[in-house]
């Protein structure tokens, strides 16, 4: 080695070694010298495999010689070679080293020699390990977290089929509970259509009250468990939602009126008479708030207001219940729509209510792809509206008759109360009648001015009006009343007796439009006389319809299972067969199968106390013409005997 | 393209070269054997010609979708060229793992574990190219081994310029679960030195 050459080597900061083709060692750099401590005037010419006899086993000495005579480089990894030399300074810590053997030829003269490079990677090892711990640590707490989130996963699941099970336990608990009060509360409607004494009746008007708050609530927790459980099915029907409104108005009417509280319905011009929806759960939602707003409001007036707006080829319906109630603080507005929660913890003491109303509301009107908003303010009452998406339907051709008919008449309205007066205007127009309302103090001068031939009045106005029915001549005078009143016959000089809230229907009757379907307020019924069979395995259940039948003038035949139905029906033809659905013998489902089989084509009815959709699905499914929900509601059982007997004159 | 250039490949230079590059392999095969101690299996060496553009179409990880771990070793001399190995990053994690003793906790491959790599490539390319050189006398001058990663196809990259001729050889540690690939690049115009085998006059394959 030239002395350039050992300078240049001493100069590199890595460990240099040459050997020759015999082992010696014939330099030894100065870094060498500071890693190990051994002077290189003390090692040069001493045999390397000698000195470290380590470094005589194949994979060191083999390797180099095979450099040496080879020419090819000799590459030595870290974690594969311990370090060729031990080390003075920091013995403890442990070396790592990568070493490279080339073939140099030192000298012209002289053969190959190996140049033996060392450098110290122990820093880089040190991170790397470390890092590789950091590594492993990490993953070892993802693997931790993830076994947390399959845990968590297991827990939630666990949770939502807890909720589910509760939903249906009290689905199914609620559907147990329903039956028997259909039984209390039919028999309680069967007593009072009999003859009783004011005491008697007075008890048994309690007794059907608490039942049907108690039928309410049923319905509150079986609509929630039922929404909870995903089971709620929206229809999508033809109906009027303005005689919805209409009887919604009228159903919570006689309690606002006990409050001394005016309750009136406007509907827009622009709501059409027939879309296509779901009436049901309309109905429940706007009873519900109309409910909510009487409870609420001490003294003026809860008023409904419907508009329709056309959104593509959908119909949106607007529909607002406002009240002149206490209102409510903005935090209340905002948790109001949570299940379980009331405007105040004494207001389920005071009012009664599971809380669950305006939360299965808010579902309902989601359901129906709108949702529900309230604005209040404190001492100015609150607004709740709401809006649900309907589709538009053909109109109904008696409809247009009556719209045409109606044209050449003109009305006044003059009611005390504006909002009703405003409600029963736009009633009337909607029944194609000209109408306007007129302040009580002009009604005597309208008069004579114009032609009219109704004037709906109230008693209020009526006297602010100085008119005197007896000797009043020319326009009919329609006595505006609160339902209570409006029974019985009209007093001299007065035309009819309204209600407010009206019927439609009964305006109509009242203009002389139609014919009268049921005289006064619905509270009686024009005998059908028709040929009903019940197939009915529950006695309470066989004399509620029984009676309710006969009242409707209906001549009943009972049979206590669907095998005695399917004979009875096949041996004579009954105008209308209501059939229950579970039964001994033979189920509903299977008897309504088993006479379509036979070509019986009567209406069949079925009875079913599940409101769920796919029992009534199945139902239709068998054969049957529609399905009626236990208990059945008086008016809901006529209309179906009118509109099922009619179909099938008309078949 | 191949069929032209068949004609300047005859099969008895296939032979030679086969021969040439077996031996060596044979030697790799055993020291590798001897590092992983495991029996190291090795197909029979494929001899084709390309043109460098379409070198990846011999690389029979081409088709393999994970990362490549190459390491390349450049020969000049008598004959140049460049010796390959290309060890699928799995298969390449594993091998460090059954040398180290180190478990390979994931398929990367750090600094330490290139160095690792580098080394198993140096010591089967040399044992390749020392054969190679020895028997054909040969004297070559050789570069540095070095370390690359690569998508597939990875030969793109490290391949020469203009034609080579390729003798690849695929290996597998089975016990393992590695697989690997040794190819040797040879330089087209600088494969004379080998030809020269050929002529009887010339004395035949030295023994190692």
């Amino acid at each position: 080695m030239t002395g350039a050459q050992m300078a240049l080597l001493d100069h590199v900061p890595n460990g240099c070694l040459v050997v020759d083709v015999a082992g010696t060692v014939v330099f030894w750099n100065e870094v060498l010298e500071v890693w190990t401590g051994i002077r290189r005037s003390a090692i040069t010419g001493l045999c390397l495999y000698d000195a470290f006899p380590h470094l005589a086993a194949p994979r060191y000495r083999s390797r180099i010689e095979q450099t040496l005579s080879l020419g090819a480089p000799t590459i030595l990894s870290a974690l594969l070679t311990k370090p060729f030399f031990p080390r003075t300074r920091d013995s403890e810590r442990r070396r790592f080293e990568q070493v490279t053997v080339t073939r140099i030829f030192a000298a012209s003269k002289s053969g190959p020699h190996a140049l033996v490079t060392m450098t110290d990677v122990t820093e880089q090892h040190e991170r790397g390990e470390r890092f590789r711990q950091e590594s492993r640590r990490a993953s070892a707490e993802a693997e931790i977290r993830r076994a947390h989130a399959a845990n968590l996963v297991i827990a939630k699941d666990l949770a939502e089929s807890a909720t589910r099970a509760k939903s249906f336990f009290l689905a199914a608990m609620s559907h147990e509970l329903r039956t028997p009060m259909s039984g209390v509360l039919g028999m309680a409607d069967v007593l009072l259509h009999s003859e009783l004494t004011p005491w008697q009746r007075e008890h048994i008007e309690v007794l059907q009250a608490s039942a049907s708050s108690l039928l309410v609530v049923l319905n509150d927790v079986l609509d929630f468990s039922k929404i909870e459980a995903g089971k709620l099915e929206i229809e999508s029907i033809a109906f009027d939602p303005r005689s919805v409104v209409d009887e919604s108005v009228i159903l919570v009417a006689e309690t606002a009126h006990a409050k001394d509280l005016e309750c009136a319905a406007i509907v827009g011009p622009s709501v059409p008479r027939r879309v296509v929806g779901d009436p049901v759960r309309f109905r429940q939602v706007l009873v519900n708030l109309l409910s909510n707003a009487i409870k609420f409001t001490t003294q003026g007036e809860v008023v409904v207001r419907l508009e329709a707006v056309e959104e593509g080829d959908a119909l949106v319906l607007r529909c607002a219940v406002s009240d002149t109630g206490a209102g409510m603080p903005q935090e209340t507005c905002a948790k109001l729509f949570e299940p379980f929660t009331q405007a105040a913890a004494e207001t389920s003491r005071l009012h009664g209510g599971t809380g669950l109303g305006l939360s299965i509301s808010r579902r309902l009107v989601r359901l129906m792809g709108g949702d529900i908003r309230v604005a209040s303010a404190l001492a100015h009452g609150s607004v709740f509206s709401f809006e649900v998406r309907v589709l538009p339907a053909p109109a109904v051709s008696d409809g247009a008759k009556v719209v045409t008919r109606g044209r050449e008449r003109r009305v006044a309205v003059a009611l005390a109360h504006d909002a009703s007066a405003a409600s029963l205007c736009a009633q009337l127009e909607s029944s194609g009648v000209e109408a306007a309302v007129v302040a009580p103090e002009d009604l005597a001068a309208e008069t004579t001015r114009e032609e009219l031939s109704h004037i709906f009045v109230d008693a209020a106005a009526l006297a602010r009006s100085g008119l005197d029915p007896c000797t009043f001549r020319g326009a009919k005078i329609v006595l505006v009343t609160r339902p209570a009143a409006s029974r019985g016959s009209p007093p001299e000089g007065i035309h009819a007796l309204v209600s407010q809230p009206c019927r439609i229907t009964n305006l109509e009757h009242v203009l002389g439009l139609t014919q009268a379907r049921a005289p006064g307020a619905g509270a009686t019924y024009e005998p059908l006389g028709l040929r009903v069979l019940v197939a009915e395995d529950d006695r309470t259940n066989q004399l509620i319809a029984a009676r309710m039948l006969t009242s409707f003038g209906c001549v009943v035949q009972i049979v206590p299972d669907g095998q005695a139905a399917v004979e009875a029906a096949s041996a004579e033809p009954y105008d209308i067969v209501l059939m229950d659905m579970q039964m001994p013998v033979m189920a509903g489902c299977e008897a309504t199968e088993e006479l379509r089989r036979r070509d019986y084509s009567g209406p069949i009815l079925g009875a079913t106390a599940s409101a769920l959709a796919e029992e009534q699905n199945a139902c239709l499914q068998a054969g049957m013409n529609a399905v009626l929900t236990k208990p059945l509601d008086r008016r809901g059982l006529y209309d179906a005997l009118v509109h099922w007997a009619a179909s099938r004159m008309a078949a | 393209m191949l069929s032209q250039h068949d004609q300047l490949l005859s099969e008895e230079h296939e032979d030679v070269l086969t021969e040439l590059i077996n031996i060596g392999i044979g030697r790799a095969a055993y020291t590798l054997s001897e590092m992983v101690d495991s029996r190291v299996g090795l197909q029979v060496p494929t001899v084709s010609f390309a043109q460098c553009e379409g070198i990846e179409k011999l690389q029979r990880h081409a088709s393999s979708e994970d990362p490549l771990s190459v390491v390349l070793q450049p020969f000049s001399g008598g004959v140049a060229g460049r010796a390959v190995l290309v060890i699928p990053r799995p298969s390449a994690s594993r091998l460090v793992g059954v040398l180290t003793g180190m478990p390979s906790e994931s398929a990367e491959i750090d600094v330490e574990r290139e160095a690792v790599l580098t080394e198993v490539g140096n010591i089967i390319i040399n044992s390749v190219l020392g054969s190679l050189g020895n028997m054909a006398s040969l004297n070559l001058d050789f570069g540095l081994p070095r370390y690359d990663e690569s998508h597939p196809p990875p030969l793109v990259s490290v391949a020469l310029r203009g034609s080579l001729v390729v003798v690849s050889v695929l290996f597998q540690i089975q016990s393992h679960a590695i697989e690997g690939e040794l190819a040797v690049m040879f330089d087209l115009p600088s494969l004379g030195g080998v030809w020269a085998l050929l002529d009887p006059a010339a004395p035949r394959l030295l023994p190692a």
